[in-house]
């Protein structure tokens, strides 16, 4: 493992961690969102300082270079990361419909409840009017 | 002063009828509103037929989106402490008195019914996870003691409902509490009773306890440090 590819390692591990904090002080991203991202740092940082554990790893899987080890381990991380997005945002979507639903219910339910209102009012008003009229006959 | 009963409820058909008739009956100087989030069950349908004070959230946002609403519906009506209430009848409306004068005695900002002020805690699972964040907190806040970090019962002033109602990172769970008594936020404990839940089922099994302990270590042990104080 070249000490290029460990200095990458370090620099991107440094650089997620700082920048997933900055997001946590500016609040846009929630707590619970950012171990993950924690979590991949340590494990850069992990790969970066102990080259051993991944000599140790690409003796025991079979893999030619620990190199490749390193991008498959970055890969399988990544790839549940976007599986976990892709369901989250499959439910947001549904969540966003039924909103929306509800929304159009509810203003459905309101304007309905405001027509019958106004309803009764012209009613009324007619009804005056006719009697104003009965009465100057 | 205006105080305002807030009822976060998620599929408790089968308490919040004896809940809030409790809260009607004997403890009618007190407004309250229910949250019901998002409900799968009949808790809205209870609700509109008894003509009971509610917000309907329409779809499912989990404990804290709960509590933002009825924390924006306090500030909207201009109320100055929010006392927030299970909908699953655990807790006792009758302390709510105590934490009051507790609140008024030292000028706190939140008041916490907590089961372990004076009493020990018994040694079960749920607990010993209850006893772990106690200690974080107690670690992070230079020797500051919460014994129940867990409690759903706590009363809030009008400086942390506009917090809770507005920002991103104010969950209703104990790191919050360990950001704030780090950022100079009082916070005291009055010793309460409470009932087991008579009715339905908890939210966090195995796998749910085993992340909220993750969430809760992360929090307190790491980002709440780079998290903002607010100084006043």
């Amino acid at each position: 493992m070249s000490v290029t590819l460990r200095v990458l390692l370090l620099v991107a591990a440094l650089f997620t961690a700082g920048w997933i904090l900055h997001k946590i002080r500016k609040l846009k991203v929630k707590m619970e969102d950012a171990i993950f991202w924690m979590i991949f740092a340590a494990i850069l940082c992990g790969l970066g300082l102990f080259p051993q554990v991944t000599y140790w790893m690409t003796d025991l899987i079979g893999i030619m270079s620990p190199a490749n080890l390193i991008f498959l381990i970055i890969i399988f991380l990544l790839m549940e990361k976007v599986f976990t997005l892709s369901i989250i945002v499959s439910q947001l979507e549904d969540k966003i419909s039924v909103l929306s639903a509800e929304i159009a219910l509810r203003s459905h339910a309101v304007e309905e409840k405001m027509k019958i209102c106004d309803g009764e009012n012209h009613d009324i008003n007619n009804n005056e009017n006719e009697e104003e009229k009965d009465g100057t006959v | 002063m205006k105080l305002l009963i807030m009822i976060p409820a998620y599929n408790e058909a089968e308490n919040i009828e004896r809940v809030v008739e409790n809260l009607i009956k004997n403890f009618s100087q007190y407004d309250y509103v229910i949250i019901n989030d998002g409900s799968t069950d009949d808790t809205r349908k209870i609700c509109a037929r008894k003509g009971y004070n509610f917000l309907d959230l329409p779809v499912n946002t989990g404990l804290s989106g709960a509590i933002k609403s009825g924390m924006r519906y306090a500030n909207y009506y201009g109320y100055d402490f929010v006392l927030q209430l299970d909908g699953d009848g655990q807790h006792d409306p009758v302390y709510i008195q105590s934490l009051i004068d507790e609140m008024e005695r030292t000028g706190c900002d939140i008041v916490i019914g907590s089961r372990f002020k004076t009493e020990r805690k018994p040694l079960n699972s749920r607990m010993i996870g209850s006893q772990i964040i106690t200690t974080a907190i107690w670690m992070t806040t230079g020797g500051k003691y919460i014994g129940d970090v867990t409690s759903g019962m706590r009363l809030f002033n009008k400086r942390m409902i506009k917090r809770f109602g507005y920002d991103m990172h104010y969950s209703p769970e104990p790191d919050t509490l360990a950001y704030l008594l780090n950022s100079g936020v009082k916070i005291k404990e009055v010793q309460v009773k409470m009932y087991e839940r008579t009715a339905g089922v908890s939210y966090l099994d195995f796998k749910g306890s085993v992340w909220y302990m993750m969430k809760m270590l992360f929090s307190i042990f790491l980002f709440q440090w780079f998290r903002k104080r607010i100084k006043e």
